[in-house]
């Protein structure tokens, strides 16, 4: 017997009124394992108001003045984005600190929230994320922002929708800075922004920066000698480099290996005739991706790109035939 | 494919730890049908409920004759729960002062009592299984044995030793037999033994190659010498040529003495020593010892514990107790079938399996406080033989108290009648228990849940337990499916039937329920099931999955009880 007893939690049951008055206040009573303070923080850090709270006793916290936003309510260590106007917010249900799964909180005053959520993106992974365009109208000030905070997307087009629909008055609060420089900074990888000026070292040791070769068109593999999917591409890439190779092409490969060693046996195993550099820094496994893998916002290998004369992305995610077409269009565009 | 190394990259903007607190309401308008369903009728409601609603249609003007007491012998619970409050039971020589007023041995066991708990107010989260706490009692007697299926072995200065048998061979039949299946951490250090047997018959085939091909270099061709399918073979050299010729995979090369020099480095030895020493750090304790402090194998040592009974698992607590007393139409919840019973806690369970001697000495204090009803943890495959004499003793003494005990099936497709759950009605060895019942759960359009385990004679009925919409802890209200919820159904019925005619004795309510249900014998249902291992489903007929063939029903279960009576 390897099962547990187990209860699938399916939907809670929410809300109903909010009190007109004047700023917001936190009040409720909620069932504890332990004391647990509960805390209210802007999305920068920010401690606004906490409150020590014992299971089952009464607790509140305010009321002050807010700027409607989104805000992070923290039970203990878990915590919760949620947006908030000067209202009235209650709380009540079971926080579990050992198993956060097993909590179900109930809170009333928080409409413009739930109002938010029906846009909230329904696919899993971050980088698949979606809003839909629609949206645009519907909510109002920073709500759009603050629904970019809440959805956790990482591909530029869908934050940027959510960034044209705020009026300069809204970019100015917390999550309208937060969203305009998330923005900006997933823009780094969006087609037709500048590409990510880097500078690895070549076979001889010399320094190559993608900007030595402004004027050209530069297709970049990103790969590793480990990764097999990586080598099966490159070959895959020769006859296409020998068919189309000129003096406005240039190919360069970059080497995530943590070894040099590995790398420098590569090279000699495949003798590929395009520039081959090394980033030295590796393809970092774990949590915390490298610059050129945030610089380019990918997470797997091989993964290339087509940069523009001006050193512009052109196209990204590129495989096989793919690699070809692109280059194609490219010349004929010009 | 596309992604071949997928990364997930932190997201830079959320840096504490992130979870879905608020959930979202879509609860809408919703009927009945869809939230409390098993108060529902498939004639009125189009939902094969309980048809509690129809029983209270017949009981109008009928008078609760007495509040019965239902024991849940599982989980913790809120016993604040506002839906629930009036259904706590309360033990009526104690109080909450610190001292032991009913002088039962257990200090303000108010609401009932947690067996998983410390006198420092410290509880259990977790226990092991039933497998690995038999494997760790009896390793040192049996585990370092060997058997080829005529004769003993045991690894000694690592070689493979001949040794006599086991003393008590009927003991260590169990330990192989029983034990072994069901315990992670016995099926690692089986295989960590086997490396040590693979390394000595790695030595005997060298040998054996090296005097057939004298100064020859010995290739994966000359090892199929090893192998002589026309000889006596016994399954240890058997399974030792198969792990070697494994190593020429392995080491991806055709010459034997690449393979036995990576056999005899002994780095299997190490990995699979690894292996089971990862296993002991997850499965090995689970700080009874340091929190309850008792030993689990004496019936006798039987104070300990303490009266928390807001634990980490308290939702499935709460969500019974709402199915069985939640208050009725109080516009809160759903409707609980016997608003009136009085909930005992009395918490045995949590995540893992629960000790035998907590659920025996819980099942005592319930009928010694009165309880009618008992809600058991769910049934499971391991019951050491002198801990299941506990059980059995309980359960006989509750039945001759008149008390019903219930409960759940396990859920792994298995027939019953092959595949042996315990507690069960032979269990004692001796007459049939009978007052207790086994219950899988079935859904709104009468099906049984697929991977239900399922018996002509071992399981009594189905009973609505899936998608079911209860008190949850902290006074919110949450729609779930658990294990035990087709038993709590059941025990709710039960406590209606005691309310109303508190004369039934356990015995008498387990048969008006077997003959009351919603038969749906005859009715072709698909079921899953289990052949050689793997799960597969077959179309049953309703009536060979349950003694009762069909579907609990509390309004035919108190027409039946009222005519029974008078």
């Amino acid at each position: 017997m390897f099962k547990i007893g187990y209860i699938l939690v399916i939907s809670v049951l929410m809300s109903v009124t909010t009190l007109a008055q004047s700023g917001l206040r936190i009040s409720g009573k909620v069932r504890l394992l332990q004391p647990t303070e509960i805390a209210l923080k802007t999305i920068e850090g920010e401690a606004l108001v906490s409150a020590s709270v014992k299971s089952g006793e009464e607790f509140a916290m305010g009321p002050l003045e807010i700027e409607p936003d989104v805000y992070l309510i923290c039970f203990g260590e878990t915590s919760q984005p949620i947006y908030l106007t000067n209202t009235e917010v209650t709380i009540k249900g079971f926080y579990d600190c050992k198993h956060v799964g097993n909590s179900s909180l109930n809170f009333t005053g928080i409409e413009k929230y739930h109002e938010l959520l029906k846009w909230l993106p329904k696919e899993q992974f971050s980088q698949d994320k979606t809003i839909d365009p629609g949206v645009k109208g519907k909510l109002e000030g920073n709500m759009y922002s603050a629904l970019a905070y809440i959805a956790d997307m990482s591909a530029y087009e869908p934050n940027k929708i959510l960034l044209d629909c705020m009026s300069e008055e809204a970019l100015k609060t917390v999550s309208g800075r937060w969203l305009q420089y998330r923005s900006d900074s997933l823009y780094h990888y969006s087609i037709g922004a500048p590409a990510y000026d880097f500078t690895f070292q070549d076979a001889s040791g010399k320094k190559v920066s993608l900007s030595d070769f402004r004027g050209k068109f530069v297709l970049v593999d990103f790969w590793a000698s480990w990764c097999g999917p990586c080598r099966h591409e490159m070959k895959n890439l020769l006859p296409i480099y020998n068919e189309l190779k000129g003096d406005d092409l240039e190919f360069i490969s970059v080497s995530l290996d943590s070894k040099e060693a590995n790398w420098r046996k590569m090279l000699e195993e495949e003798k590929l005739p395009w520039v081959m550099l090394w980033d030295e820094e590796g393809f970092v496994i774990g949590n915390k991706p490298n610059k050129i893998q945030r610089a380019y916002g990918f997470y797997s290998i091989p993964f290339i790109v087509l940069i523009d004369k001006e050193g512009r992305l052109l196209a990204k995610d590129l495989r096989g035939e793919k690699v070809k077409e692109e280059i194609l269009k490219a010349r004929k565009n010009l | 494919m596309k992604k071949y190394f997928l990364l997930l990259m932190a997201s830079a903007c959320i840096s504490v730890v992130n979870a879905q607190l608020v959930k979202q309401n879509d609860q809408g308008e919703k009927k009945q049908s869809d939230l409390d369903w098993y108060n529902c009728s498939f004639d009125k409601d189009n939902v094969y409920g309980a048809e509690v609603n129809k029983a209270y249609d017949f009981l109008k003007g009928k008078k609760v004759k007495k509040r019965p007491v239902v024991a849940l012998i599982g989980s913790g619970i809120d016993v604040e729960h506002e839906d629930l409050k009036q259904a706590i039971w309360f033990n009526p020589k104690e109080k909450a002062d610190g001292k032991d007023n009913d002088k039962n041995g257990l200090v303000d066991d108010v609401n009932g009592w947690n067996f998983l708990g410390g006198k420092d107010g410290q509880v259990m989260e977790s226990t092991m299984r039933e497998g690995d706490r038999e494997f760790l009692r009896l390793k040192d007697k049996y585990a370092d044995y060997v058997f080829d299926g005529k004769d003993y072995y045991k690894v000694i200065n690592e070689k493979l030793t001949k040794v006599a048998a086991p003393e008590n061979v009927d003991e260590y039949n169990y330990f192989r037999y029983q034990v072994l299946p069901e315990s992670p951490m016995a099926s690692t250090y089986g295989g960590w033994q086997l490396t040590y047997v693979i390394r000595d018959y790695a030595g005997k085939f060298d040998k054996m190659m090296r005097e057939r091909f004298p100064n020859k270099e010995l290739t994966q061709e000359d090892f199929g010498i090893c192998y002589d399918p026309k000889a006596p073979r016994d399954s240890l050299a058997e399974v030792a040529f198969m792990m070697c010729a494994y190593g020429f995979t392995v080491y991806q090369t055709d010459k034997w003495d690449a393979v036995y020099a990576g056999i005899k480095s002994g780095a299997q030895i190490q990995q699979s020593q690894a292996d089971y020493e990862r296993k002991v750090n997850q499965f090995g304790a689970d700080g009874r010892k340091e929190i309850v402090g008792d030993n689990y194998l004496d019936i006798n040592d039987n104070k300990y514990g303490n009266n928390v009974l807001l634990t980490t698992d308290a939702a499935i607590g709460t969500m019974e107790a709402g199915i069985i007393a939640g208050k009725r139409d109080n516009g809160l919840g759903g409707n609980g079938i016997m608003d009136q019973a009085e909930i005992m806690t009395l918490r045995v369970a949590t995540n893992g399996e629960p000790y035998l001697k907590d659920i025996a000495l819980a099942i005592r204090y319930a009928v010694d406080h009165g309880a009618d009803i008992i809600l058991l943890p769910v049934q499971n495959s391991l019951y050491p033989e002198d801990q299941k004499k506990w059980i059995s003793e309980a359960l006989e003494y509750a039945e001759s108290k008149g008390v019903l005990a219930i409960t759940p099936a396990w859920e792994a497709s298995q027939d019953l009648s092959k595949d042996i759950y315990f507690p069960n009605r032979w269990m004692t060895g001796k007459k049939e228990l009978t007052n207790l019942m086994v219950v899988s759960s079935s859904n709104k359009e009468g099906n049984p849940l697929m991977e239900s385990n399922y018996g002509a004679k071992e399981v009594d009925l189905y009973a609505p337990g899936i998608d079911i919409y209860s008190a949850y802890t902290g006074d919110t209200y949450q729609t779930g499916t658990g294990i035990g919820f087709a038993a709590a159904t059941t025990a709710g019925v039960a406590a209606l039937l005691k309310a109303y005619y508190p004369e039934l004795t356990g015995t008498q309510i387990r048969n008006i329920l077997l003959e009351s249900v919603t038969s749906r014998k005859d009715v072709e249902v698909e079921k899953g099931i289990r052949v050689n291992g793997q799960s597969t489903q077959d179309l049953f007929l309703f009536g060979d999955l349950c003694l009762s063939g069909g579907i609990l029903n509390a309004h035919q279960a108190v027409v039946a009880a009222d005519k029974l009576v008078k």
